[in-house]
């Protein structure tokens, strides 16, 4: 166990380290002048300036060098627009992504579950759990979250639309977010019971005598349950898409709307900051998730051992 | 005479396909009762339709006696409460029919905490004790592992302590042993027969198997495309081997045991007709050997042989009952 | 004894879901072809294309069927237009992204060795990316434009049909195909042209609608987040993004984009499951979106 912490944390480590060099290597190599880019409408002798201070003509290997050890000292660089450090920035953002990226995981995970859980065990469900996966496939996440802006904040007039951040304000995109992911768990939830339900060892605990509330909380729903899990870590680098958008239109005061805003004002800094750190939360969930699911499917111990 | 299990004009539907026609069986208390049969030849249809673990698509009719008390018209908590506390049920492959995600000792354990209203720990306590009685050592350390953890033996005892748990008068086991290798065979059926003998449980055993027919069986019944052709003690069917399908199979057993290993088991000329054959006469008198035209128009229905009771008796379905009684080639 | 009623392989029935999705992608793409019909996109009709307050026009105005957007522009004209943009984007960068792909995917899994190594760790990278961050990243260095878009779609969308197509060498490589091939001596390249590369067909032509309904999607998306295509361009990601101001008085300019968005991507996508219903052994792709 602890070895395998071990080999994971050190592939996670491996995975970052590759972002963080393609992250450098785009923002040093093929933007071309990165002095213009911060002040598009200096004059040459300003430009001259900024790029001496910054190094910007300092051979490559040492920018690399400076980068990674600011890197490893979590300095993400300075915004060039609000001239402050790119981690300050993240920081005072980071706790509100988290507050919707757990509520949206919340929300698809209950939500994708109920109703696979009702598929399985219902065959005219199934049916309909078909045609609302297929219709929220086929909606972007912007759009959804827009239809019910529209629908709960205007027309009903029960969500606020103005923004910010709220237990009110919390509810739609955390709604957007989750049912953007509902179609994958409901299909997996509704196969995995599926089987699990014409498998042999739910033919064991009939032979019991259990009642049928008991057998599907205590043997389906805890075999449905480790691929979920599975599908929870997979999915993340989506999830965290949907998060950048959700925020978008929103008005979410989170990261994303941060990446969003600095690519209006082409504040390239920033976008990357949170692009690394966005990969690294990835990186970093997928390892608890590994772990969980260690922990539920007692199995997959075993295997990779 | 007491009866464990008793089933009596049982059949049973896949849709509109009849897989077992008409099927009479009893098993006496601590006795063992082997049903053979080649395969599709409906036995574990009997055995689920006895147990009342048929999927939903099947339909079953007849009756079903487990310790002298209907079964068969019995549903929801009522069939509950006798599932597990009066029929145990043992499958084939013991690792798809354990849940691969909780321990084995909580799946013994469940059982105890729903039908005799325990605590979780009352219960973990007695699962403890259910694996003890079927002879794993350090029960208590194997109650906390999971069924990959087991061998293939162990799981089959984990089984076995399972439909056990409740001292059920009837077990029905769906080929416990085929998936076994010959070692652990044969400790699982010296197991069976002394728990079968000491707690007085009647055993309902399913298998193609004819050498394990010979160790463990106090009683034999021969099914053939859904119908039991012969029913009777042991002794009597392999010495008397009235049935001429009776006698194919036993032959190939012969053969078998003089032959090389890893020859087919059972090999009779032509094929069990399938499920949607329409069938006159005698189901098996395609393949007989000694089939007349007697044969291919009536049915044979079964007659009684050597006395009512006793070891000598038995049943038999067949028109030339007699003609041949011994003949063995 | 099971017995599966099996159709013989000639007559196999074309299945509902590609009738009804091929139909409503012809439709779409008529749609998109017949734009100019619909008059000019980018003519803001300041005078009557806004009604007294300044307000876009409704659906069913005079002169507008699907009415007029904040700048008083034809709505039919640029969901027409918008068409253009998606369908032109989900062509090729299907193209590209499933070219890219397959590419790496026949290398790392025909040459093996090193070269697999790098190749399937970059597809792992490639696959956990946030995607929305990491286009982000890509808007902020390349300028904006159609082209923008495909290159950050082929860039993201690579990685999965390389995965595929590496386990699909693998299998082919199991059973032997390479290993014959080249023991007659033939040349890589021409092990992986002739007896490879047709054994892969179909299952990139099951893939590829999938594909598309994920780069329209994406291209959406992106342009909505003013990191695709870019006005006064019509795409129906920026048409949503620019009537968002105006949403409450004027829903139809959520409405009308959206529902061609959900019209086509659902029409993708059943496209894409009733090619996987003619090959059945290929039901593990799964639905893939952004
Ligand atoms: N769930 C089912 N649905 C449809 N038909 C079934 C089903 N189960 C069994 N059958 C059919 O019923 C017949 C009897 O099957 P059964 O499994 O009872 O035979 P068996 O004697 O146990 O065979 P085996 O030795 O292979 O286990 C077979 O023809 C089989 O195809
Ligand atoms: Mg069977």
């Amino acid at each position: 166990m602890a070895r395998r912490l071990i080999v994971r944390l050190f592939q996670g480590a491996l995975t970052i380290f590759g972002v963080a060099v393609l992250t450098f290597l785009l923002e040093f190599i093929i933007p071309g002048n990165t002095a213009h880019a911060i002040a598009p409408r200096a004059t040459a002798a300003t430009l001259r300036e900024i790029t001496k201070t910054l190094h910007l003509n300092a051979p490559l290997w040492v920018q690399f060098g400076d980068y990674m050890k600011g890197l490893l000292h979590g300095n993400l660089g300075e915004s060039y627009v609000q001239r402050e450090p790119v981690s300050t920035l993240i920081g005072q953002r980071l706790p509100a992504t988290a507050l919707l990226a757990g509520a949206g995981v919340l929300v698809e995970v209950v939500v994708g579950g109920t109703l696979g859980i009702a598929a399985g065990l219902k065959r005219w469900m199934s049916r309909g759990v078909n045609a609302i996966s297929l219709t929220f496939l086929s909606i972007p996440t912007f759009v959804l979250g827009l239809f019910l802006l529209l629908i709960f904040g205007f027309d009903l007039n029960i969500a606020p639309v103005t923004g910010g951040m709220s237990f009110g304000a919390l509810i739609l995109p955390a709604l957007t977010l989750g049912l953007g992911g509902v179609p994958w768990y409901a299909q997996l939830v509704r196969d995995q019971v599926a089987e699990s339900l014409s498998s042999s060892y739910v033919r064991t605990a009939i032979a019991k005598g259990l009642p049928d509330r008991w057998i599907i909380v205590r043997h389906v729903l805890r075999n449905a349950f480790s691929p979920a899990l599975t599908m929870v870590g997979m999915d993340l680098g989506i999830f965290i898409s949907g998060v950048v958008v959700v925020e978008t239109v929103f008005g979410w005061p989170g990261l994303g709307q941060l990446a969003v805003q600095s690519l209006d004002s082409l504040d390239r800094p920033v976008v990357m900051g949170v692009a690394l750190v966005g990969a690294t939360g990835v990186v970093v969930m997928n390892i608890v998730v590994d772990f969980l699911r260690m922990y539920v499917d007692p199995r997959t111990k075993l295997a990779t051992a | 005479m007491t009866l464990a299990l008793s089933v009596d004009g049982l059949s049973v539907w896949y849709g509109e396909e009849r897989a077992v026609h008409s099927v009479a069986l009893e098993v006496p208390v601590g006795k063992v009762l082997a049903l053979i049969g080649e395969t599709g030849s409906g036995k574990s249809s009997v055995a689920l339709a006895a147990a009342r673990l048929l999927p939903p698509r099947a339909r079953m009719e007849g009756r079903v006696l487990v310790a002298g008390e209907e079964m068969s018209a019995l549903s929801g908590a009522q069939l509950r409460r006798l599932r597990g506390e009066k029929v145990g049920f043992v499958t084939q492959d013991a690792l798809a029919g354990l849940n691969p995600v909780m321990r084995v000792g909580r799946q013994i354990a469940e059982v105890f905490q729903f039908h005799r209203n325990l605590n979780r720990r009352e219960s973990a306590a007695r699962a403890v004790e259910s694996i003890e009685q079927v002879r794993i050592p350090e029960p208590a350390a194997v109650a906390r592992l999971y069924p990959h953890q087991l061998s293939g033996g162990m799981r089959q005892r984990i089984m076995i302590a399972i439909a056990l748990a409740l001292r059920p008068p009837v077990v029905i086991a769906d080929e416990p042993t085929t998936a076994l290798d010959v070692s652990t065979q044969a400790d699982i059926l010296r197991l069976v027969r002394e728990l079968c003998a000491e707690l007085g449980t009647g055993i309902l055993w399913i298998t193609h198997d004819m050498g394990v027919v010979a160790e463990v069986a106090d009683l034999v019944a021969v099914m053939y495309a859904g119908r039991i052709v012969e029913h009777g003690h042991a002794a009597s069917v392999f010495d008397r081997q009235q049935h001429p399908y009776t006698r194919a199979l036993l032959r190939t057993l012969h053969d078998m045991r003089a032959g090389q290993p890893g020859d087919p088991l059972f090999q009779i000329e032509g094929q069990p007709p399938s499920l949607n054959t329409v069938i006159t006469g005698c189901p098996f008198h395609p393949r007989c050997p000694m089939a007349t035209s007697l044969c291919a128009t009536e049915e044979p229905v079964s007659q009684r042989f050597g006395g009512l009771e006793g070891t000598e008796s038995g049943l038999v379905a067949c028109h030339h009952l007699g003609d041949q009684a011994g003949a063995m080639t | 004894m099971s017995k599966k009623r099996e159709r013989p392989a000639g007559r196999r029935r074309i299945p509902p879901t590609l009738v009804v999705g091929g139909t409503i992608l012809v439709l779409v793409m008529a749609f998109a072809l017949a734009a100019p019909l619909f008059g000019n996109p980018l003519h803001e009709n300041l005078t009557n294309g806004l009604s007294v307050t300044g307000m876009p026009l409704g659906p069913f105005s005079k002169g507008y069927v699907l009415g007029t957007d904040t700048l008083g522009r034809s709505m039919l004209s640029r969901l027409a237009y918008g068409a253009r943009t998606s369908l032109f984007v989900a062509f090729v960068s299907n193209i590209t992204s499933i070219g890219v792909g397959t590419i790496f995917g026949l290398v790392a899994g025909f040459y093996r060795g090193f070269a697999e190594t790098v190749v399937m760790r970059f597809t792992d990278i490639g696959l956990a990316l946030p995607y929305v961050l990491a286009a982000l990243v890509l808007a902020t260095i390349l300028p904006s434009g159609i082209t923008r878009v495909i290159i950050i779609i082929t860039a993201l969308f690579w990685a999965y049909p390389a995965r595929l197509v590496y386990g699909e060498v693998l299998r082919l490589r199991g059973r032997g195909f390479v290993e014959a091939s080249v023991a007659s001596g033939a040349s890589g390249r021409s092990t992986i042209r002739s007896h490879l590369f047709p054994h892969l067909m179909p299952m990139l032509v099951t893939y590829s609608p999938l594909n598309a309904a994920s780069a329209i999607f994406f291209e959406a998306t992106l342009s909505y987040l003013g990191a695709g295509v870019n006005p006064p361009t019509a795409s129906w990601g920026n048409m949503i993004s620019d009537g968002q101001s105006a949403l409450s008085i004027a829903p139809h300019l959520l409405y009308e984009p959206g529902l061609m968005l959900l019209v086509t991507t659902a029409a993708f996508l059943l496209v894409g499951e009733g090619l996987k219903v003619l090959n059945p052994d290929l039901t593990r792709l799964s639905w893939l979106g952004a």
